[in-house]
């Protein structure tokens, strides 16, 4: 596996860029959702309304995958997926102005928070558990028969490892030899279940046995080794090799979704999770390494924080969509 | 002794009361013990019965829906609890050909007293994979009953009636009427409710307000749309009649047509989707029936689109009083 | 004597809440394990029971912005 000092400075800037901008703007957002929704929580109040799952803490899983994809490459993500978009570049300002459920929104305001779609970036997510795989493997499909070099990610969380859908789609990715590479973000929660009391093997990565395609678990505090893990099985995958799993360890440094109080959630497991944050482990790997100095991730962050203040400002400026238009695009082709 | 409960509550202490009666009631679902439920319907179960007889699952739908098919077969009264209506999708094959037509398909061999309960609605921009009714759906197909609570006292006794029931009864409840604080509710909702067990009966509408001038057939938080609608139109001479149809197998038919064939005008009020629905269903009723009405029924229902997400989208759509008043005006 | 009611430790995080109904009256006789108040914080509603039986004198009215750990009534025993 390659140290650090072997990947390209621009590159590694380019990660804590990408891993930055997540999270400021995820914090941004939590504070937007707040919003009117104090001191009683009011779901349906507030400039965000409806539910909202932050990704906080799983940067370095988006970051690390999305740093081998081309925009041509799909990525299917799940209700939690607002750091995925980003890192596979969908335009910031029309993913808030959706999340804010404004007109200029990547869909008018019709998708909202768990359904963004970017066909420009071939992103797209949903809000059911284990909807991703099969998608990618049609993905696959059509890559295959089209001759095209583009892959495709799935991603889901530990949770959605125990979905039919799963292992379905794994073993028709592995009989088919499809360019798909699975990715299970392990946070170790489905919602309040921990996934040692969900799940029958320890390591999710090691299903990837039953269906005879590689199984790699990595460890999501280290960015760059997410990064390597990524990049072998999305090159396997571009070169025809077939589908590969790939399970990265993280930490919800948020609840399941906001106004979650985690009751369910033991201290210990919450202070862990501060601790094994991938955004600061990897600033202080490239700052005890002398990779950067402190003023250019000085810089780097002031970039972020211009750039998510735009987003929010785009879409707090932007207007509503007319009622009307609730009425149209149900199908292709006319209204 | 009654007193004043929210729906969810109500829920649960239906469930804890059936689980102190029968040892063979039991629950499953996804975040029902610790979390006591996403809509609280199961909460505090876990610490009066343990996590033998409160299931947390993981989010295997298939297995755990159809796991109640095979613990019914044994004489055991499974509650399974699937967070949103809208998430059926996944385990369908083992409700709707499965739970739904074992007892038919047998000849009678075997029963199914399954007890599948599930949060619907929308109203607070949750979008088209979380704000779903989708009781038509399965109202559609046979050997399914479907009840849908609108007040806590008709959540807990139908619940407990469901329980009890050897059939699969499919249990709806409406995220907007539990009482939750964090999810709106009309105060309505929250009613008197008995300490002790009792039951509503299946297959019984409610007539909630008596009028002459026109009936209004709704359920869940559209009852409450069409009572306001009928409290406004009063002012204006209008006397509407409000049934809140609690069941939608078996349908309380002969309430429907009791109170048309006296006000000869009938709206329907439907938060599912509009086409090969309940309001569809509810108008057949009427017509198979020849009964006459004075005018053409009205349905005000979900336009067939899927749930928007942006607010002003999805009030533009969504039934709700003004436009139950707009539909009553129109037909008197 | 005074015995306190207090707001018990539902988030992880220092979060508040409100209470969203008090279902008895300030100066009411309340019985020990009775149900007197229901909270909530964040998406969580919690009924609080009576620590002892005695009068009860409400501290925090509904709607009301509360904390973990804070005292919201007292009951005279």
């Amino acid at each position: 596996m390659a140290k650090l000092e072997e990947i390209p400075k621009e590159t590694l800037l380019e990660i804590y860029k990408r891993m930055h901008k997540i999270r400021t703007y995820e914090e941004t957002l939590a504070e937007w959702y707040y919003k009117e929704k104090s001191p009683r929580f009011d779901i349906s109040a507030g400039p965000i309304p409806g539910e909202l799952h932050l990704s906080s803490g799983q940067e370095s899983a988006a970051v690390g995958v999305c740093m081998h994809l081309k925009p041509e490459d799909a990525l299917i993500g799940t209700h939690r997926a607002h750091h995925f978009a980003i890192a596979k570049g969908v335009d910031l300002k029309k993913m808030t102005a959706e999340i804010f459920g404004k007109a200029t929104g990547l869909s008018g305001g019709k998708g909202g928070h768990m359904h963004l779609f970017d066909a420009k970036y071939n992103f797209s997510c949903s809000g059911i558990v284990g909807a991703s795989f099969p998608q990618a493997v049609g993905v696959g499909i059509a890559a295959k028969l089209k001759g095209e070099d583009y892959v495709a990610v799935a991603v889901g969380g530990d949770g959605a490892a125990n979905q039919g859908t799963f292992h379905e789609a794994l073993n028709l990715a592995a009989i088919w030899k499809l360019p798909v590479i699975f990715v299970i973000e392990d946070n170790s929660w489905a919602i309040s279940v921990p996934k040692e009391k969900s799940t029958a093997v320890s390591k999710n990565s090691e299903r990837a046995a039953a269906y005879g395609i590689p199984g790699v678990s990595v460890d999501g505090m280290d960015v760059i080794a997410v990064y390597e893990v990524a990049k072998e099985a999305i090159e396997r995958a571009r070169r025809g090799e077939g589908p590969s799993l790939i399970e990265i360890k993280v930490y919800r440094l948020r609840g399941h979704f906001e106004g979650d109080p985690q009751h369910y959630r033991p201290k210990e497991d919450l202070e862990l999770a501060k601790q094994k944050d991938p955004l600061l482990n990897f600033e202080k790997m490239l700052l005890e390494k002398g990779i950067v100095t402190e003023e250019e991730l000085n810089k780097i962050k002031e970039e972020n924080i211009k750039e998510v203040q735009e987003a929010i400002d785009f879409a707090v400026n932007s207007p509503y969509p007319e009622p009307e238009e609730a009425l149209k695009g149900v199908f292709a082709g006319g209204e | 002794m009654p007193r004043k409960l929210p729906m969810y509550k109500a829920i649960s202490e239906a469930i804890a009361q059936e689980m102190e009666r029968d040892e063979n009631v039991f629950v499953m679902g996804e975040d029902i013990g610790a979390y006591g439920g996403i809509f609280g319907a199961t909460s505090g179960l876990l610490e009066k019965f343990g996590p033998e007889r409160v299931k947390d699952t993981p989010i295997s739908e298939s297995a755990f829906i159809g796991a109640a098919l095979g613990a019914a077969s044994k004489g055991m009264r499974p509650i399974v609890e699937l967070m949103f209506v809208d998430f059926f999708g996944v385990a369908m094959d083992q409700i709707y050909n499965h739970i739904a037509k074992a007892h038919y398909m047998s000849g009678g061999q075997v029963k199914m007293p399954v007890v599948i309960m599930t949060a619907m609605g929308g109203g607070y921009s949750d979008a088209a994979q979380h704000s779903q009714c989708l009781y038509g759906l399965f109202a559609h197909v046979p050997g399914l009953k479907i009840v849908i609570p609108s007040n806590s006292y008709d959540a807990k006794g139908l619940m407990i009636s469901a329980i009890r029931d050897d059939n699969p009864v499919m249990y709806f409840f409406h995220k907007g009427l539990m009482g939750l604080g964090w999810m709106p509710s009309p105060p309505e909702a929250a009613v008197e409710v008995p300490e002790e067990p009792y039951t509503v009966p299946i297959g019984e509408a409610k007539i909630v307000r008596e009028g002459d001038d026109v009936t209004i057939v709704a359920v869940a938080k559209m009852v409450y749309e069409a009572l306001w609608a009928a409290e406004e139109l009063e002012k204006e001479g209008i006397s509407a009649e409000v049934i809140d149809l609690r069941t939608l197998v078996p349908l309380d038919r002969k309430a429907i047509l009791d109170s048309v064939k006296k006000t000869g005008r009938l709206v329907v009020v439907d938060e599912d989707y509009r086409s090969y629905g309940m309001s569809g269903e509810v108008i057949a009723t009427v017509v198979e029936n020849g009964v006459s009405l004075e005018v053409p029924p009205v349905r005000i229902a979900y336009p067939d689109v899927p749930v928007p997400y942006s607010r002003v989208l999805e009030r533009y759509v969504l039934p709700d009083k003004e436009k139950i008043i707009n539909a009553v005006k129109t037909i008197i | 004597m005074e015995v306190e009611v207090k707001v018990p430790r539902i988030s992880q995080e220092d979060k508040t809440g409100v209470i969203n109904q008090w279902y008895k009256h300030d100066g009411d006789h309340v019985e020990e394990g009775e149900e007197i108040a229901e909270i909530m914080i964040e998406k969580i509603t919690e009924t609080i029971r009576a620590p002892a039986s005695g009068r009860l004198k409400i501290l925090v009215p509904e709607n009301e912005e509360i904390a973990q750990g804070q005292v919201i009534a007292l009951i005279e025993v």
